[in-house]
């Protein structure tokens, strides 16, 4: 048979139940799709777990400040992550005392205070340094732990003075507040507010738009500071004002390792008693250890969820190739009967599946591709260099069962059984 | 020239065997015309496709111009159809979305003829069978007697040397029936070799030779 026509044939074969072969390949495009998903997920986990255990061995710097450049505009901008991601505030805490201290969650997040009106909300700035840390505070507690002036001091830690004299100066002692859009109606700038034992001056309104980014496990998460009435009331030495909010319920504040870790123990003791909380010593090899049995653990969930949709991804292509093949049994046989070879219809086999394959793979990757981009901060680096092979891999296995089980059915299939098939 | 030889074939089913043929001998020369009648499941369409070499025989010896075909594989079984053997179905098997060229074309499309070529076959062969007109109508748009004509062409123009019909005037009326078998006729003044497996007794006086099977046997 001449290429040309075999090409005539094989557009016949696959345009022979168009409907079927869409529905085919929009079926094999969603499970690739939902496979492509659980890798996202499943990569971007195992990132963030292997982010915090990196991070606890060799030590990051890794800032991401995301309020207080907003404290001196009159008229903050909508606030974006990627604006407030890597101004350095830490290097003032660590180096006082030669006590090294980072207090957040996981080892990695900073949560600091904020002065909401109703509900506790927080915002995050993470860090990383943990390289020369042994040991750890954590609270279990689903309070907040306040860790006032006096606390600090207690504990040898104490915060930035600069920070604190550029705030203070920069609203005449008062600390200064950013208040949420809603207010704008009733307060103005310069307005001095007494919250509670503390003065305040409005300094700026968030926009009514303004979204506040809150790397919140896998995902980041963006508030509408409208919609949940923020009100910010900042001061540098609130910075020292920590606590845990539910369910992320974890504190740790990491010594140095030249601290008395006895000493340390019973001061944190006292803090534990004098603020009602529960709190506990931990070591960064407990810390390691927990996060690499979480780590094999979410992988192990991942991994099952992957094979099934490694094998859904099949079944479902396999089915509708074998399928898409049954209905042209009537056709097959005429064709067999008039000469047409099945080393011939193996051929329109192998491209049509190979055209649906490579077809699905690719919507499929690039829906991926746009999903990690518009969804996920992590996954969109990561993407085209794993996922990629995980997909080849999926595409070649698919392709070459989805040839083989309509290949070996039409084998099978003898010309006499064909030929009475009804239409 | 072809010979079969104590052809046997039996099928088994859910343990039971079915002899379908029982030693059934037979010569057939070049030019010859043979109808095969005999009462439904007397084996004659089981010779019909052992001979059209789309089943193969339990045991026997078929030899077709010196080709033993009862020793060729599946694949080769294919080959030797596609290069020998045209067939005529009761049911007309024609594509129904292929107009009646395309339906006629298709053997010298499998036989990698080239397309001008095709062309010019196609067309003389539906000229002679007098469907010409009906060339770019579809099979569901014509009646019967021209969709068995269409079939007879398309067995016609690739020119193999064996026709083999299985029942060409079965779901056909009388008048056309004899349309259909006058054009068998004229076929075979042509040279070629035919065999039709029919009920009718009309239909198998057309032919040269008539056979009758009774329990997969040929009766003397």
């Amino acid at each position: 048979m001449k290429n040309r026509d075999r090409f005539l044939l094989m557009t016949d074969f696959m345009t022979g139940r168009i409907k079927l072969l869409v529905l085919s390949v929009l079926l094999t495009i969603c499970t690739f799709l939902l496979f492509d998903m659980v890798l996202t997920l499943m990569k971007e986990q195992s990132f963030e777990y292997d982010t915090y255990i990196d991070g606890y061995k060799s030590g990051i710097d890794d800032v991401y400040k995301i309020d207080f450049q907003y404290m001196n505009m009159t008229s903050p901008p909508r606030i974006l992550y990627e604006q407030t991601s890597y101004m350095d505030f830490l290097e003032d805490i660590r180096s006082i005392d030669g006590v090294n201290f980072v207090c957040g969650y996981d080892y990695s997040r900073v949560r600091f205070d904020e002065l909401s009106r109703s509900e506790e909300y927080e915002y995050i700035m993470s860090t990383r340094r943990v390289d020369e840390l042994e040991l750890g505070i954590m609270s279990n507690d689903s309070l907040a732990l306040i860790v006032d002036d006096d606390c600090m001091n207690y504990l040898m830690l104490k915060c930035s003075d600069d920070y604190l004299a550029d705030f203070l100066s920069a609203s005449d002692g008062y600390w200064p507040v950013l208040a949420g859009s809603s207010f704008s109606d009733i307060l103005n700038i310069g307005d001095i507010l007494h919250y509670g034992d503390k003065s305040c001056r409005i300094v700026g309104f968030l926009d009514p738009d303004a979204t506040w980014p809150n790397n919140n496990g896998l995902g980041t998460y963006f508030y509408k500071t409208n919609s949940l009435n923020y009100q910010f009331v900042f001061r540098s030495s609130d910075m020292r004002s920590v606590r845990t909010t539910p369910p992320l319920n974890a504190l740790y504040m990491k010594l140095d390792k030249s601290a008395d870790s006895i000493q340390v123990e019973r001061q944190v003791r006292n803090i534990g008693n004098e603020y009602n909380i529960i709190l506990s010593m931990v070591s960064v090899d407990s810390i390691l250890a927990d996060s690499a049995s979480d780590k094999m653990a979410a992988e192990k969930m991942y991994m099952k969820l992957l094979i099934f949709m490694f094998v859904l991804c099949i079944l479902t292509s396999t089915a509708s190739a074998v399928i898409s093949l049954m209905v042209q049994r009537k056709k097959i046989g005429i064709w067999y009967a008039s000469g047409i070879l099945p080393s011939d219809v193996q051929t329109m086999i192998f491209a049509e599946q190979f055209i649906k394959i490579v077809l699905s793979a690719v919507l499929a990757y690039g829906i991926g591709m746009w999903y990690a981009r518009e969804c996920s901060m992590t996954y969109q680096l990561m993407h085209s260099t794993i996922t990629l092979r995980w997909f080849l891999l999926l595409s070649l296995i698919s392709y070459i069962v989805t040839v083989a089980v309509p290949c070996a059915y039409i084998s099978r299939q003898h010309i006499i059984d064909l030929l009475q098939v009804k239409d | 020239m072809i010979l079969l030889d104590n052809i046997c074939k039996t099928y088994t089913s859910g343990g039971t065997e079915t002899h379908a043929l029982r030693g059934v001998s037979l010569s057939i020369s070049n030019g010859d015309y043979i109808a095969v009648m005999g009462p439904s499941g007397c084996g004659k369409s089981t010779l019909l496709n052992i001979l059209g070499c789309m089943d193969s025989s339990t045991s026997g010896t078929y030899v077709f111009d010196d080709v033993a075909v009862h020793e060729l594989s599946y694949k080769q079984l294919h080959i030797f159809r596609k290069k020998h053997i045209s067939f005529v179905f009761q049911n007309f098997a024609l594509l129904n979305r292929y107009t009646v060229f395309e339906n006629v074309e298709l053997p010298l499309i499998a036989q990698g003829i080239h397309s001008t070529e095709r062309k010019k076959k196609v067309t003389n062969t539906l000229e002679e069978l007098g469907i010409a007109e009906l060339r770019d109508k579809l099979p569901i748009h014509i009646s019967g007697g021209q969709q068995q004509r269409t079939a007879i062409a398309r067995a016609l123009v690739s020119d193999h040397e064996l026709i083999l019909a299985d029942e060409p005037t079965g779901a056909l009326d009388s008048n056309t029936s004899k349309e259909i078998m006058d054009v068998f006729d004229i076929i075979n003044k042509h040279g070629k070799t035919i065999m039709v497996v029919t009920h009718d007794l009309t239909v198998a006086k057309h032919a040269k030779r008539l056979l009758r099977m009774e329990d997969g046997l040929f009766l003397i």
